[in-house]
């Protein structure tokens, strides 16, 4: 399996799949080789025409090199943003989905609320507003002092609550298609076992509902390994920040954002990756089922 | 009267205008197997399905083992009460419902230890015998997927069986099955029959009616227009509406 195989390459691989199984046995091998050849010269050319503009706009190679480890320095930063936002993300959009789907009208109508409201805004906006805007709240006339200590939080802290509260909203609709395309009989057979539903949910439904959601939950996460960017834009010292503010005083952007794109690029594939591996684990009980889908 | 394990009196439903049960009364004493059948739509699922309240009945009462149920608001003490019929009552599917994200065994064991605290060890070695007894010793690590449509069935039977239920309801258990896996499930039950196991069965197998049934009831829009045992049901049925279905499936 390609890591960080994109869109385009997948479709590809589909209709190479496709044409495979209609096609004989010896025949398919060797289609699927020659294929696979064509696919290697096409990288190959892309491979060339990038060297060919680095040559030819006078890439400064040992620049790139030399300020590395200074970008890299940004890594650890971008992902505790990410880890925090999407462990945050997950709660938030697991509370979120089971208050869209309850019968009671106060879960829902907060639910409901929450993910239109913050689906509606731009994540700079949030960010903006949690960073620079709430603090003012505290520092009203009419305030009361303990807001201080709650409303002035840490670059880190409102980085990860901004991408946690934003991304938990989208994730929300994920975990709710989720737990709805569990079949109602599911539900029947615990309850007729005498399960509370809390016992139904816990055991039963989230389990299943966890195989259909970890998918586009990686697929969150990848996006925001690369949204934490933003907060280089309110200052946090995070990649991003790093190669705009050298590359500008260094006057190598190019050089500094062609590193940092390439560190983004680095970190999605491994996380691809490893969400993969998480993908085939969460199948258990599903094996037929993947084998169609491959 | 007292040895009824389930009781049912005037039980009527209705989804918005349309009627589906229109007053069933059915007591059923203990060991007794009753098979309903009936034209589909007549009614026969959604009683059972109101027995253990997967139906909400809009009317009328349930008692099952002395657990009385009427029908009214959804209280904290109702709800509980109704979990305790469901303990009482086990139910098997028409498609199995079993939980695919467990093994057999682990499907088995859920409801003792999630639902009654059982230890996993404990629970393990009963649901061992109810392996065995259902020709699923070899099969008990297995994933729903990997069984057949018999297999999966009869699975779903040991599940309901390790709460020690005092009555089974079976709601059409061979209707989704392929011709050849329907015996094995029907000898299980011939079984459970044999051991003295309550149970309401809904199928138009008429020749487990006709060996295992002590009493068979004829639904027909919502009411049971004529019931008793198979040999005077099947030769000599009085109603004609219950001759003429038992001309077409028989």
């Amino acid at each position: 399996m390609n890591v960080g195989a994109t869109h385009g390459e997948k479709e590809l691989g589909v209709q190479r799949a496709g044409r495979a199984q209609r096609g004989g046995a010896p025949d398919e091998r060797s289609e699927a080789m020659a294929f696979k050849r064509k696919l290697l010269l096409v990288y190959l050319g892309i491979a060339a025409l990038l060297a060919l503009l680095f040559v030819w706009f006078q890439f400064d190679t040992a620049f790139m090199l030399e300020w590395l480890p200074y970008l890299l320095k940004g890594v650890p930063l971008t992902l505790l943003i990410c880890f925090g936002g999407i462990a945050l993300a997950t709660i938030l959009a697991l509370l979120g989905a089971l208050g869209r789907l309850s019968s009671n009208a106060i879960p829902q109508g907060i639910a409901n609320f929450y993910v239109s409201f913050i689906r509606g805004t731009p994540l700079l906006v949030q960010l903006f507003f949690i960073f620079f805007a709430l603090p003012q709240l505290a520092f009203k006339p009419s305030s009361p002092a303990f807001l201080e200590s709650i409303f002035v939080l840490q670059l880190t802290v409102a980085a990860i609550l901004a991408l946690g509260i934003n991304y938990g909203a989208y994730m929300t609709e994920i975990f709710r298609a989720g737990i709805q395309s569990i079949g109602h009989g599911q539900l029947e057979a615990a309850h007729a076992l005498g399960m509370t539903a809390g016992q139904s949910l816990r055991r039963i439904i989230l389990p299943q509902a966890v195989r259909v959601v970890v998918p586009p939950t990686g697929n969150e996460f990848i996006a925001m390994l690369k949204d934490s960017s933003l907060v280089g834009v309110v200052g946090g010292q995070e990649l991003f920040f790093r190669a705009q503010t050298t590359g500008n005083a260094q006057a190598h952007t190019f050089e500094t954002f062609a590193v940092a794109a390439l560190i983004y690029w680095f970190l999605t594939s491994v996380f691809s990756f490893f969400q993969k591996r998480l993908e085939n684990k969460v199948a258990r009980g599903h094996v037929r089922e993947q084998l169609h889908v491959h | 009267m007292s040895t009824d394990v389930i009781r049912i009196e005037n039980l009527e439903k209705r989804f918005g205008e349309l009627e589906v049960l229109k007053g069933i009364t059915l007591n059923v004493p203990t060991g007794e197997v009753v098979v309903i059948f009936g034209r589909s739509g007549s009614g026969k699922s959604t009683m059972l399905r109101c027995i253990n309240f997967l139906e909400e009945p809009t009317g009328g009462c349930i008692e099952v083992d002395g657990t009385r149920m009427e029908v009214g608001v959804n209280t904290r003490a109702r709800k509980e009460t109704i979990r305790q019929i469901r303990m009482k009552a086990g139910m098997v599917f028409q498609d199995f419902n079993l939980f695919p994200h467990l093994t057999v065994m682990e499907n088995v064991i859920e409801a003792p230890v999630t639902v009654k605290g059982e230890s996993k060890a404990d629970a393990k070695k009963v649901c061992a015998e109810l392996l065995e007894k259902t020709g699923l010793s070899d099969k008990a690590d297995e994933y729903p997927i990997r069984l057949s449509g018999g297999q999966k069935q009869r699975a779903a039977i040991a599940r309901a069986l390790a709460m020690r239920p005092k009555i089974m309801l079976f709601d059409e258990p061979t209707s989704a099955l392929d011709p050849e896996l329907i015996g094995e499930v029907l000898e299980v039950m011939r079984n459970l029959a044999k051991e003295g196991m309550t149970m309401i069965v809904v199928s138009h197998e008429m020749g487990f009616a006709r060996e295992v049934a002590n009493r068979m009831c004829f639904f027909h829009e919502g009411k049971i227009i004529e019931e008793g045992p198979p040999s005077q049901m099947i030769k000599g049925a009085r109603d004609e509406r219950t001759r003429r279905f038992l001309e077409a499936v028989l």
